[in-house]
């Protein structure tokens, strides 16, 4: 029995042993590109495909989110280690839309702050900037409810925000002289809009992901177009959490306004008439009927390089849903000259009615729990199979 | 005697340590998976030919970002089915996170429990309905953003019937009671409410496609785009919507148009993992 047993247990053993050896049994391992049939195998990593950002390249951009962080923050840098966390350059959009082929580069910088006192209640808190053209263009601070441990307190939201204008302006050398006088005429706990000569204020009192605070938006405005503009958002507590400052980013071009509201509107359903669209299946969709009660145009500025200029924003909505579920026509005309911009589609995503029920059945994959029974099947049979053996040995 | 003892004790051995790893699994060793859906479904002329190309570059981008930091499943077109959606869903419970993003046309229907279930169409048609994804989800899925008509909206009614899990957020969460704009757990999920720009539409809906024009410079595949710019330098998403809003808007989220259209759920401070 024990020499039967022996001859038919141990070639197995050895048979099962090779294959195993040669992968018989082996489950796909990520970054193959061929397996067994309809198994499921994703692309492996490419890495990325640019080189790092050298310190070098941003060292400007650094300088002055640094002078920023002391002195408009006001952070009490004996509290925190500072570590610059990110450094990249992004490509943006095309400086001239007609050439593309020069980009604006846009310094994106993250510091983390992390508070030298760990058992407080202070978490990391990160500093976010964005520089272009030599200019500081944003920063904010997240998470938003952070408490920043600072060297400047204020008395209310009010003086933090002045104060915060006036380290800011010394900081980055823009004038803000006027953006200060304008405050003294607001509350800030109502939304408001304030105008002196070129310079409207728009207070709002919204919440910023949970946290309660002010928007204060001051737009240089020409003839009903709002240009360059300095935005802050502050927290109840008085601290500046967000700011967006294209003062020192943009010049300001052509400010003339020839075609009025009415008349860009007349040009572009008049031009509305040579647009259209193509579908997937080759059909062209064209001739729309728009619902003349529901044209929404409003005058507003965007950049040519560098340079702001004003054009109509013009909301087509159609009488009904067209192909591609648009719902509109969106139409920019220049407020100086009245050429076309552009024409482009308002569509939403929508709701289909597909199948209500699951027929379908997922692709064939190696049956792992069988071939995983089988294997634990065989390893118990040769273990009780040793035992035994063992134990009539013993017995003998 | 002594020498069968051996033999037999060797060979058991040596039989465990080579079917090991099939029922341990010798799955990827990379921590976090993505995947990159994009059904691009034509019925009924759901998407204009422009929508259609931007799609496909904007896949291609965002693949690119995710694809430079983890190994990707990349499903589109007449390879985008709901078998094959199911399919990569579970085999993304094989790594420690996941990471998804879905660009399309959303199914809502009441189902034979009578209560309404919310889906994503695919190319095939058919619908991988929200309790189908949740049996294919786990807290693995760390960051999620489902491009598709008001997948951000719950359905009224319980959060389950007897078919399982309701609403894309739940689902893709597998949690029931997860919610919005929070600071704290290990998954963010987004997507959008019917909360549209206000305009009078025909019949508004839910997400805006990637052609709609926000200004002279942008549109929402932009928007998308640098989301995921911002993700893979490192931002938190709240960090990335702001980072995107101020490009973009040339203004703070919470002053735009995504304020109350764009919906996050989970944890909002969350990184890429």
């Amino acid at each position: 029995m024990n020499k039967y047993l022996t001859k038919f247990f141990a070639p197995l053993l050895i048979v099962l042993l090779t294959a195993s050896l040669f992968g018989a049994f082996s489950a796909p391992v990520v970054g193959q590109t061929t397996t067994q049939d309809n198994a499921l195998v994703p692309e492996p990593v490419t890495g990325s495909s640019t080189s790092p950002v050298d310190a070098e390249q941003t060292a400007a951009a650094q300088e002055k989110a640094m002078s920023i962080i002391k002195n408009v923050l006001s952070v009490d840098l004996s509290k925190y280690t500072i570590e610059l966390q990110i450094n990249s350059i992004m490509d943006g959009i095309p400086l001239d839309k007609e050439l593309g082929n020069e980009h604006r580069k846009i310094t994106n910088l993250m510091y983390a702050l992390t508070p030298k006192d760990s058992t407080g209640e202070n978490s990391v808190i990160e500093v976010y900037f964005a520089f272009e053209n030599g200019a500081v263009t944003s920063y904010f601070i997240m998470p938003v409810a952070s408490q920043v441990i600072t060297t400047t307190q204020y008395a209310n939201q009010q003086a933090a925000v002045k104060g915060f204008l006036e380290k800011y302006q010394k900081t980055t050398n823009i004038d803000s002289s006027n953006l200060i006088a304008m405050l003294d005429k607001v509350n800030l706990s109502k939304n408001s809009t304030t105008t002196t000569e070129n310079m409207k204020l728009d207070v709002l009192a919204n919440s910023f992901f949970g946290v309660e605070q002010a928007t204060l938006r001051w737009t240089y405005t020409v003839n009903g177009a709002g240009y360059t503009a300095l935005e802050i958002s502050v927290n109840t507590k008085g601290v500046v959490i967000s700011v967006y400052d294209t003062r020192a980013l943009y010049k300001i071009g052509d400010t003339s306004i020839n075609i009025s509201k009415e008349k860009a509107i007349d040009i572009a359903l008049e031009n509305l008439k040579s647009y259209s669209y193509d579908m997937p299946d080759g059909s062209v969709v064209k001739d729309f009927k728009v619902s003349k009660g529901n044209i929404v145009a409003t005058l507003v500025t965007g950049p040519v390089g560098y340079e702001l200029r004003p054009y109509w924003d013009i909301r087509l909505i159609l009488d009904e849903v067209y192909p591609g579920n648009v719902q509109g026509i969106t139409a920019f005309i220049w407020a100086n000259t009245g050429e076309v911009i552009s024409y482009s589609n308002m569509a939403f995503g929508s709701d289909s009615t597909g199948d209500t029920n699951y027929t379908g059945s997922e692709p064939n994959s190696p049956n792992y729990t069988l071939m995983a029974v089988a294997a634990t099947a065989i390893i118990a049979a040769v273990a009780l199979m040793t035992v035994g053996l063992m134990i009539k040995r013993k017995h003998k | 005697m002594k020498n069968t003892k051996i033999v037999s004790m060797l060979l058991i051995c040596l039989m465990t340590l080579s079917t090991t790893p099939l029922i341990l699994g010798n799955y990827a060793s990379a921590a976090t998976c993505a995947a990159n859906f994009l059904p691009n479904y034509f019925w009924a002329g759901l998407d204009t030919q422009n929508e259609v190309n931007l799609s496909e570059s904007t896949a291609n981008y965002i693949k690119s970002v995710l694809n430079s930091k983890y190994p990707i499943f990349d499903y589109r077109n007449s390879s985008c089915t709901d078998g094959n959606f199911r399919a990569v869903l579970t085999s993304l419970q094989s790594y420690d996170n996941a990471v998804i993003y879905s660009k399309g046309h959303r199914n809502a229907a009441t189902l034979s429990t009578g209560y309404t279930h919310y889906g994503l169409v695919m190319n095939n048609g058919g619908t991988v309905w929200d309790y189908e994804a949740y049996q294919r989800t786990s807290s693995k899925n760390t960051h999620t953003w489902i491009w598709h008509c008001e997948t951000a909206i719950l359905p009224s009614g319980p959060s389950s019937d007897s078919l399982g899990c309701r609403g894309l957020p739940r689902a893709f969460t597998n949690n029931l009671n997860i919610a919005t704009w929070g600071t704290s757990g290990n998954q963010v999920y987004l997507g959008w409410t019917n909360s549209v720009p206000t305009y009078n539409y025909p019949l508004p809906a839910g997400s805006p496609q990637y052609e709609w024009n926000i200004n002279y410079n942008y549109n929402y595949a932009q928007v998308a785009a640098l989301y995921y710019y911002y993700m893979g330098q490192g931002y938190t998403t709240s960090a990335a919507l702001v980072a995107m809003s101020n490009t973009i808007y040339g203004t703070s989220m919470q002053n735009t148009a995504l304020a109350n259209w764009l919906e996050v759920y989970g944890n909002m401070n969350l990184k890429l993992p």
